[in-house]
């Protein structure tokens, strides 16, 4: 090799090297690797006063969806419903979010089977909307 | 997703909330509370308890957050907003580095 291809080659080394420091520092300042983080959708999932966001994929069945909320709440995957609020349809297992028009956003609500082995009925409380009012009874701010 | 990726937003109203930490931190002052070190409590249960937001606005928030992870990896859509929550969700934003 002839030293000019030589100090070519280190040249182009050098200037890899200072990309990648660059690049990771930015990386680090902005919070890790990943700050941009692919995500295809999510669903909000809810049970009493508790919304569980979870991110998923279209592609995902509900029995990958109820493995997710089991690592949250320690709760069986067979003890678990889940029921598209929209239309309240039970939500088949073995069928994919796609397949059963599940799309980004959608508020899907858990059951939990009761003690008698039936399920529970769907339970999402809502906030009550006058709480501002309620708090500032004057209404100023 | 493991139980430690997540953290629980508590609203005023006492509403919980679970979301992904990565969607948490685009607020700069979730990201400061979970991150710095030691001192906040909120950390180490990976709560956080939100007594000035009200239930309806943090969940405006929460997805938020996860319409903006969205649209950073590129995809184009609106985030859309109800005008009556506008004035309170300004508050919160401010309040949130949002």
């Amino acid at each position: 090799m002839s030293s000019k291809t030589w100090d070519l080659f280190l040249l182009i080394h050098r200037f890899h090297l200072l990309m990648w420091k660059t690049l990771a520092k930015r990386s680090i300042r902005s919070g890790g690797l990943y700050r941009i983080v692919y995500m295809a959708m999510y669903i909000r999932v809810k049970r009493s006063k508790t919304t569980y966001f979870l991110q998923c994929d279209p592609t995902e069945t509900i029995l990958d969806v109820k493995q997710k909320l089991h690592t949250l709440i320690d709760q069986p995957i067979n003890d678990q419903r889940l029921i598209l609020v929209g239309t309240g349809e039970i939500l088949d297992d073995s069928k994919t979010l796609a397949d059963q028009k599940v799309e980004n956003d959608a508020v899907v609500a858990l059951t939990l089977r009761k003690d008698d082995n039936e399920f529970e009925d769907v339970n999402i409380v809502r906030p009550n909307d006058d709480f501002y009012q309620s708090r500032d009874p004057d209404g100023s701010w | 997703m493991r139980k430690e990726d997540t953290v629980k937003l508590i609203s005023a109203e006492g509403f919980e909330f679970v979301i992904d930490k990565r969607a948490a931190m685009v607020s700069q002052t979730i990201r400061n509370m979970l991150t710095s070190p030691g001192s906040f409590a909120e950390r180490e249960h990976g709560e956080v308890t939100f007594p000035e937001i009200s239930t309806t606005i943090l969940e405006k928030i929460c997805q938020y957050f996860y319409w903006s992870l969205q649209f950073a990896s590129g995809k184009d859509t609106e985030f859309p907003i109800e005008p009556e929550l506008t004035l309170e969700l300004m508050m919160a934003a401010n309040y949130l580095h949002t």
